[in-house]
């Protein structure tokens, strides 16, 4: 072998080696730069044509799809299941990167697409028992339900049947994967992931690492089941929200064992830990409300919703519009991957959801007969055989990444707890957990049924009937006239007194849920006399209502006011409220906790400066604050200033519930920048911070590092002259542009496979956290679909996501909607009666499935 | 002539190859050039062969995408934006080929020095070739025993007289 040929096999061999294996983030250079198949090939499939007709199996008859020019497919069958197998086919045709991705993930299968690095994922959805939940859903599933899904189903699949490998979404090109057929169950792994995303709360758990640092009683204030702020969205009657305020009880001695529980759920919850500030968590959240006809300008009734969930491209949500005549049509958004609208509007009610954040789980400290390999646990005095089940993680190539040998007691998964309640010295105990997300319910049927309902109350009564998980507070309106409210889902009732913040007692059965809460006890209101409803996950119930009928029921969990005293405030102050009005609302930049805090903020600092605080400061600053609106508008230069005062003094004044170890930490200022602060064990919301307000001489104002003892004024005052240093360090004099804040606060839109071309990042929004388009430092979160309805004698409804409906990332429809959700622009929406409906200017393309 | 035709089809050869199995579409067309190396075809001519077949594939490419919308994805990937994404793109398409390119050539390289070895190896202790249809060529160019064909594939010596002797120096 001469030296050329030595040459030329040592080439070939590094060149197939590294264009066959990526390295680190990069793909495998051979797939991406493959020029028939790679990223130089990832031209947008062709567009549906005028007239293209295509066979698929399974069909029962012909189904016409008419593409308006938004992209939205309005499916025409004859049969509901031909719709839902249509639904399918154009979901697959659209989104099939998405539908690919998010099966995997919500089966905790990841590492089948991206390798062990996803094996964390994937442990923590498949420890708590999700896939497994969808199993047995799937077997208990009722006859109809099960056809849809296998409807759905077949669509999926007859579109991959047709897909050649010219026609690979791009995310399969760079990762050399092509997507797997599509199952049934995959429909309710999707769905178990929505409940593993909104049906938990961490209140308790927040309340639990306080108690171990400031004593139980404090604790309970602290992070109390009954919110300071009553507005609830069961209306109470009084018209007006209240401030339910007490003195906050005083820091005590540290109650250890309380993080007992904190790390029960820390055991199961390992890839969402608790502790994080209320505000910051309350992103994932939503709005929706109504007005009666006494209230409209049109006279009839009008919805408007917009949940807030985690912005991604493509949206989390895919328009849809399906007619099956005399029978069905609903117009709305589905979640790829599950057959159903799940909010929309037919022609005689509209609906929309956000979510309720009760507690519905809980865990139990349980007696096994081995400490390392249990086999049974105790209950009652006997030993009971626990299920277990092995779960294997592979690669796309089928390779095993890991085994689990995951146990089950017939309350839910069985962990065992590492190292002790949080590094504490107690024995590692074997916890179960029950959810219920993981118990049966169908809300499949739920959906299907609701679709069909000719009046709200029909509406929220087909859902009640199946829906279970996760509790969403359900708005409805309907051409009647009629609005309506019910938070829906299944409460557990637990013995004792009925709260879920301990770690029971596992061995015996007195200690399991004794029932759900009938739904005439759910948080409710139908036609009230105010004339308007709303809801922004604020707590559902005003608990000292008299007369009223679940008062006394058990309401903990995770509640967020600021929202709904916005909303409710427009409201009372429009008596004739036009859809154009309800869409300015979703975009309002006002802020109700900008206008509690700022004249706080502003008497302290009309008050003088307290020792150690610079006048001029304090003066500047304050002249600052005053002259701010409280509007998170695009162009405002002082919002900045005040959510740095806001920082400053939580800082200040929670300081007794740092770590007594602190040490600085990587994190993320509220600007999305790096920080090195060290986290705070865990912070109060904002509302009970106004409530500490009403206190000025509280022992909790107290900075524990400095020898005076501070009060409320001294506080806001230091805060305020802080966030003004800070400020100016940061982003220069106020007026010259740096404190503007369209540079500051972005919306951040990621691909859902992370690549950075694919997402639609720094986008300046008019919000700031708890506004009605809330917003984070992140930005990976917000309104994922607007939406508003007038029911009149003929449905009108405008809306709108950001993103678009393809989920090709080189196709202008993958993007398209952005520039006027960021502008908090509405689209019509389109809702033909037939397939000719549509004006031909309004019709980019129709597809007709016909029976092979 | 007769190499431009040679490169043309196995440019051919690549575009196919490439639809069909993928990014290893060049090695493969470079190893069955191979026999012809092994003959006396130009290992260099295979490596062109991919230049061009991933040169009109990424063409083709480029152009059903819209070069502005590939331009933007690929600077993406790489996470620049503007004319950046314009310079990574160009490095990439260069790189693109560059790979098509080796892949070719060395897989004809060394399948045509392999094919070589083979076609002595199958000549008999006298120099008497046997029947063999693939070394039949090759042998017929062979020189005596002893002598490496390794050094002669990517040599025609029909047509490369001034460096064919020397090649074949022992």
């Amino acid at each position: 072998m001469n030296r050329r040929t030595a040459a030329a096999a040592l080439l070939l061999g590094a060149g197939g080696f590294v264009a066959s294996r990526p390295v680190g983030r990069v793909p495998a250079l051979g797939p991406l730069l493959d020029p028939a198949h790679g990223v130089w090939a990832a031209a947008p499939p062709a567009a549906v044509g005028a007239h293209d007709t295509l066979a698929i199996a399974a069909l029962g008859a012909t189904v016409r799809i008419v593409y308006d020019r938004r992209q939205v497919p309005h499916i025409f069958a004859a049969t509901e299941l031909d719709a839902y197998r249509a639904l399918g086919y154009t979901v697959a045709r659209d989104r099939l990167f998405q539908l690919e991705i998010q099966a995997l993930a919500s089966s905790g299968r990841l590492t089948e697409f991206a390798g062990p690095a996803a094996l964390p994922l994937d442990r923590e959805m498949r420890r708590l028992g999700l896939p497994r939940a969808a199993e047995a859903k799937l077997r208990a599933m009722a006859p109809a339900q099960r056809a849809m899904l296998d409807a759905y189903a077949g669509g999926v699949n007859a579109y991959l049947a047709t897909l050649g490998g010219g026609d690979l979404p791009i995310e399969f090109r760079l990762t050399n994967t092509r997507p797997a057929p599509w199952r049934a169950i995959d429909a309710l792994h999707v769905m178990n992931r929505m409940g593993y995303t909104l049906a938990f709360q961490a209140r308790e758990v927040d309340r639990a690492a306080a108690a171990a640092r400031v004593g139980a009683t404090a604790a309970a204030a602290l992070f109390p089941d009954q919110e300071p702020i009553v507005e609830p969205i069961q209306p109470n009657g009084a018209g007006a929200p209240r401030d339910d305020f007490a003195p906050l009880p005083a820091p005590a001695a540290p109650d250890p064992g309380a993080l007992r529980l904190a790390s029960a759920y820390a055991t199961f919850f390992s890839g969402r830990p608790a502790g994080t500030a209320p505000d910051e968590r309350a992103h994932l959240a939503s709005n929706n409300w109504a007005v009666a006809p006494a209230r409209s300008a049109t006279g009839h009734a009008l919805l408007a919703g917009d949940p807030h969930l985690e912005l991604t491209l493509p949206s989390i949500w895919y328009e849809a519009h399906l007619v099956v005549p005399g029978a069905l049509d609903v117009y709305g958004v589905t979640i790829p991957g599950v057959p159903g609208i799940v909010i929309g509007f037919n022609r005689d009610v509209a609906w929309t959801f956000t979510n309720t954040g009760v507690d519905v789980v809980d865990f139990y400290a349980e007696e096994v007969d081995d400490p390392v390999h249990p086999t049974r646990y105790r209950l009652d005095g006997a030993w009971v055989p626990l299920e277990r089940r092995v779960e294997a993680y592979r690669t796309a190539t089928g390779a095993l990444v890991a085994a689990d040998t995951l146990r089950f007691t017939h309350r839910g998964p069985l962990r065992r707890e590492p190292g002790g309640p949080n590094g504490a010295a107690a024995a590692p105990r074997w916890l179960s957990m029950r959810w219920t997300v993981l118990e049966p319910g169908d809300e499949l049927g739920a959906f299907r049924e609701a679709a069909h309902a000719t009046t709200a109350r029909v509406f929220l009564d087909a859902m009640a009937r199946g829906y279970r998980a996760p509790a969403q507070n359900m708005l409805a309106a309907d051409r009647g006239g009629t609005i309506a409210i019910r938070s829906t889902g299944r409460y557990p009732i637990r013995p004792g007194d009925g709260s879920g913040d301990v770690v029971r007692d596992g061995r015996t059965r007195a200690s399991d849920w004794t029932g759900d809460l009938p739904v005439d006890r759910y948080p409710q209101a139908l036609a009230p006399a105010q004339g308007y409803l709303a809801s922004a996950n604020q707590q559902p119930v005003d608990t000292h209502a008299a007369g009223s009928p679940n008062a006394r029921d058990f309401w903990g969990g995770s509640y967020d006011p600021w929202r709904a005293l916005r909303i409710n405030a427009l409201l009372r102050a429009d008596a004739r409220v036009t859809s154009d009005a309800m869409r300015r609302m979703q975009a309002d930049p006002g802020s109700a906790r900008a206008d509690r805090f700022v004249p706080y903020f502003l008497h302290a600092a009309a008050r003088g400066a307290p020792a150690g605080v610079d006048a001029h400061t304090l003066a500047d600053a304050a002249r600052l604050l005053g002259g701010w609106d409280r509007r998170y508008t695009r162009d405002n230069t002082r919002a900045v200033l005040f959510e740095w005062a806001m920082r400053e003094l939580s800082i200040r004044t929670w300081d007794e519930l740092d770590p007594p170890d602190a040490r600085p930490a990587p994190g993320i200022d509220p600007f999305g920048h790096p920080s090195t602060r060290p986290p705070r064990v865990v912070t109060p919301s904002a509302a009970v911070l106004a409530e500490l307000l009403a206190d000025s001489m509280s022992v909790w104002w107290d900075e524990r590092a400095t020898p005076v003892r501070e009060t409320r004024d001294d506080v806001l005052a230091q805060s305020l002259a802080a966030a003004l240093d800070s400020c100016r360090v940061r982003y220069g004099a106020p007026d010259a542009g740096g404190w503007t804040w369209r540079r500051l606060r972005h919306a951040n839109i990621r691909h859902l496979g992370r690549v950075p071309a694919f997402g639609a990042l720094d986008l300046p929004v008019p919000s700031g956290p708890n506004t009605l388009w809330p917003s984070t430092g992140e930005g990976n979160a917000g309104p994922s679909w607007r939406m508003v309805v007038d029911l009149g004698d003929s449905v009108r409804a405008w809306g709108i996501y950001p993103g678009g409906q393809s989920g090709n990332p080189l196709d202008p429809g993958y993007r398209d909607r952005i520039p006027r959700w960021l502008a908090g622009e509405l689209d019509p929406l389109l809702v033909p009666r037939t397939p000719t409906s549509l004006a031909a200017r309004d019709v980019a393309g129709t597809l007709t499935l016909v029976p092979r | 002539m007769r190499r431009a035709a040679f490169v043309v089809l196995l440019s051919v050869a690549v575009v196919l190859a490439t639809l069909l199995v993928g990014w290893p579409a060049p090695a493969v067309v470079g190893a069955v050039a191979g026999r012809d190396v092994a003959r006396g075809a130009r290992a260099r001519d295979a490596g062109w062969a991919g230049i061009v077949g991933w040169a009109a594939l990424l063409a083709w490419s480029v152009l059903r995408g819209g070069p502005a919308t590939v331009v933007g994805v690929v600077g993406g990937l790489a996470g620049v934006r503007g004319a950046s994404a314009g310079l990574v793109a160009l490095v990439c398409a260069l790189l693109t080929l560059g790979l098509a390119g080796l892949l070719a050539w060395a897989a004809a390289t060394c399948v045509g020095a392999l094919l070589g070895v083979t076609a002595r190896t199958r000549i008999g202790p006298r120099g008497m070739m046997e029947s063999d249809a693939i070394a039949r060529p090759a042998a017929a160019a062979s020189p005596p025993r002893g002598v490496t064909l390794s050094t002669t594939a990517d040599v025609d010596p029909a047509r490369d007289p001034e460096r064919a002797p020397a090649a074949q120096t022992p």
